[in-house]
């Protein structure tokens, strides 16, 4: 089956390795987006690697393209930075780099993927948030639900 | 070929492993070390420069007498040859916070040799003032390990941890969501990381932390009946701006738990570092169960300040008149110098013809020895190619013209560290009402803030912080 990343966002703390572990192994190049919350919490935009990519459709060189085992990967030869595909997420994740005339975008770290190990953003997540998991197990977890019991407390906590 | 070399992170008192990729010794890339059982695997941004340190384009590599590169004899032979006009007192020898223990304890050998007493651990003001703190006699209380900060019930953390080592984040996680009733009480002026992750935000005014300490073991130490201890809570709570209730309340919460520790980090916006860790080991011997723990800047802040503190006689506060200084590191920054011998890892920004910059090797290049958080001890070796730099311990050996084995060198800081930390008496109740006269006025002036280094400007947004912003 297809492992993807999930984010379990009452545990994740803000300390944004996964960011500076996606630059280090990406030459320098981060391909994580990061969003942030204001006061509540800080998350990383992972790429979802959709069924039916919107980047794809949106390309008009080809360079992105859906591969046999689901990832939705960027051809660096292929890709002329017209960042069409940034406009047409849904999701926001695919970040123009304006000034080096480049799309990111997130590979799933496929170098490490072929050795057993796991995306580097998972490895060197600090608080356990990230985790690397088959998809059909994810959905029925309580755990990966997509609203965050601390962030809603907190919002809670201030009102008052 | 590639190989993975083990190796662990010195930018925090944490002490992380990771993993280095090696071809023919050039460094690669930066991998995860799953078998440490500090980090299992996870890494922070910091622990990722450990890459740069090795293979960054300004790294230092050639010894240098102002701008002219030279060779090692030659750079150490004019070094020691200017070094002899000078008067020894006005001679200073800085170590940086990650030096090892053993170039700590040559520095303090060199000094003897010298004839000077002008030693002192670069790097963070706080960490030295923390470390005072620790000298102060207490009997009953206990520090805590790495380990055991995930198995308690409660903890008390002030300032902010997860920006200084996030690689806890999994320990406090796991007290977070542990057992039902779990506490988790952060004293910080701001809204943090780690107080996202409080159950209780103890949100004081910046610099007071010492005097809410104090009003904490005041209520500590009435419900152990160990003795009143002279303060006023009502008052407390108006100079630190939180309500007399919820300071009870969270103190009570703490000392009401099974097992709880205390961290603490020490830093530039805490006034009284010393008072504070001197209260927390105070609270942790009057409390059943109770354990403290304190992060540092740097790697090695408390290691070089143990044997700094147990081989010298002077006290680090009345260092002054320096004229010519060693430094190893970058940390060192004293103004006005005639010569500056500088034993760094990189290169510096400005470069004076009365400076001396010798290359250093780092803890990836070399052999040593470092104390960590909660007193533990790491040893270190060398895993990738040396950039061309020395040791601090090879520096200072040929500065002074000594020589000893790396082995009797690393005995003997084993048996400074196997003494522990200097115990010298103290009493409570001068303590406590040192406590209070910090915040007497109940807003701090600039000139009480110390802990700022040079940088007026900071100093001065923090005072206008302090003095213009309620609660």
């Amino acid at each position: 089956m297809a492992k993807r990343v999930y984010l379990n966002l009452d545990l994740c703390c803000g300390c944004r390795s996964c960011a500076a572990a996606c630059a280090y192994g990406h030459h320098v190049q981060s391909l994580l987006g990061h969003s942030k919350m204001e006061v509540e919490a800080e998350l990383p935009l992972h790429c979802l690697h959709c069924d039916q990519p919107a980047c794809a459709a949106a390309c008009p060189n080809e360079a992105m393209k859906k591969m046999e085992d689901g990832t939705v990967l960027r051809s660096h030869f292929k890709c002329v930075g017209c960042s069409s595909c940034a406009i047409a997420c849904p999701f926001g994740v695919i970040q123009p780099d304006l000034t080096k005339h480049i799309v990111p975008k997130c590979d799933l770290c496929i170098d490490r993927l072929t050795e057993g190990e796991m995306p580097r953003c998972v490895q060197s997540c600090t608080s356990g948030a990230l985790s690397f998991e088959e998809v059909d197990v994810q959905v029925a977890d309580e755990k990966k639900n997509l609203a965050s019991v601390r962030i809603l407390s907190n919002f809670i906590g201030r009102r008052r | 070929m590639v190989e993975k070399r083990r190796s662990i992170c010195l930018f925090c008192s944490l002490g992380c492993g990771y993993v280095l990729r090696t071809s023919n010794d050039q460094v690669i890339a930066i991998d995860y070390d799953k078998v440490n059982p500090i980090n299992t695997g996870s890494l922070c941004p910091r622990g990722h420069y450990n890459l740069d340190l090795i293979n960054h384009p300004q790294r230092l590599t050639e010894p240098q007498i102002g701008n002219r590169k030279v060779s090692w004899d030659e750079a150490v032979s004019y070094a020691k040859k200017v070094l002899k006009k000078f008067d020894p007192s006005s001679i200073g020898i800085a170590l940086s916070s990650i030096s090892s223990n053993e170039d700590a304890l040559m520095a303090c050998r060199a000094a003897e040799l010298m004839g000077t007493e002008n030693i002192f651990a670069a790097g963070d003001p706080a960490d030295i003032e923390a470390y005072q703190g620790n000298r102060w006699a207490v009997e009953g209380s206990s520090m805590q390990n790495l380990e055991g900060i995930g198995g308690s019930d409660a903890l008390l953390i002030i300032g902010d941890i997860l920006t200084r080592s996030p690689v806890l984040s999994k320990r406090i996680n796991k007290v977070k969501y542990g057992k039902r009733g779990n506490q988790i009480i952060v004293i910080d002026p701001n809204i943090s990381h780690t107080s996202w992750f409080a159950t209780t935000h103890l949100k004081n005014k910046p610099g007071t932390e010492a005097l809410l300490m104090a009003a904490v073991l005041k209520v500590i130490a009435e419900e152990n009946k160990r003795g009143e201890i002279d303060i006023d809570i009502r008052k407390v709570s108006q100079t630190v701006g939180i309500p007399a209730d919820s300071i009870i309340r969270a103190a009570k919460a703490f000392d009401a738990s099974e097992s709880g520790t205390m961290i603490f980090v020490p830093g530039g916006n805490v006034q009284r570092n010393d008072l504070v860790q001197y209260f927390i080991k105070m609270a942790s011997s009057f409390s059943i169960n109770k354990k403290h723990i304190t992060f540092y800047g740097f790697g090695n802040s408390l290691g070089v300040n143990t044997i700094i503190d147990s081989m010298t006689k002077n006290k680090q506060s009345k260092i002054g008149g320096i004229k010519a200084l060693i430094s190893l590191g970058d940390e060192a920054n004293v103004e006005g110098l005639d010569l500056a011998v500088r034993c760094g890892f990189f290169i510096p920004d400005t470069i004076d013809d009365n400076t001396v910059l010798l290359p250093m090797a780092s803890h990836m290049e070399r052999k040593g020895s470092v104390t960590l958080a909660g007193g533990r001890t790491e040893s270190f070796k060398p895993i990738a190619h040396k950039v061309g730099g020395r040791s601090g311990l090879e520096i200072l050996m040929s500065l002074t013209d000594t020589k000893m084995e790396f082995d009797d060198v690393l005995d003997e800081t084993d048996k400074i560290l196997g003494k522990g930390i200097k115990q010298e008496k103290v009493d409570l109740k001068q303590k406590i009402s040192e406590a209070q006269k910090i915040t007497a006025k109940g807003s701090a002036s600039p000139a009480n803030i110390t802990h700022f280094g040079n940088n007026k400007l900071v100093k001065r947004f923090f005072w206008y912080r302090v003095n213009n912003k309620n609660g």
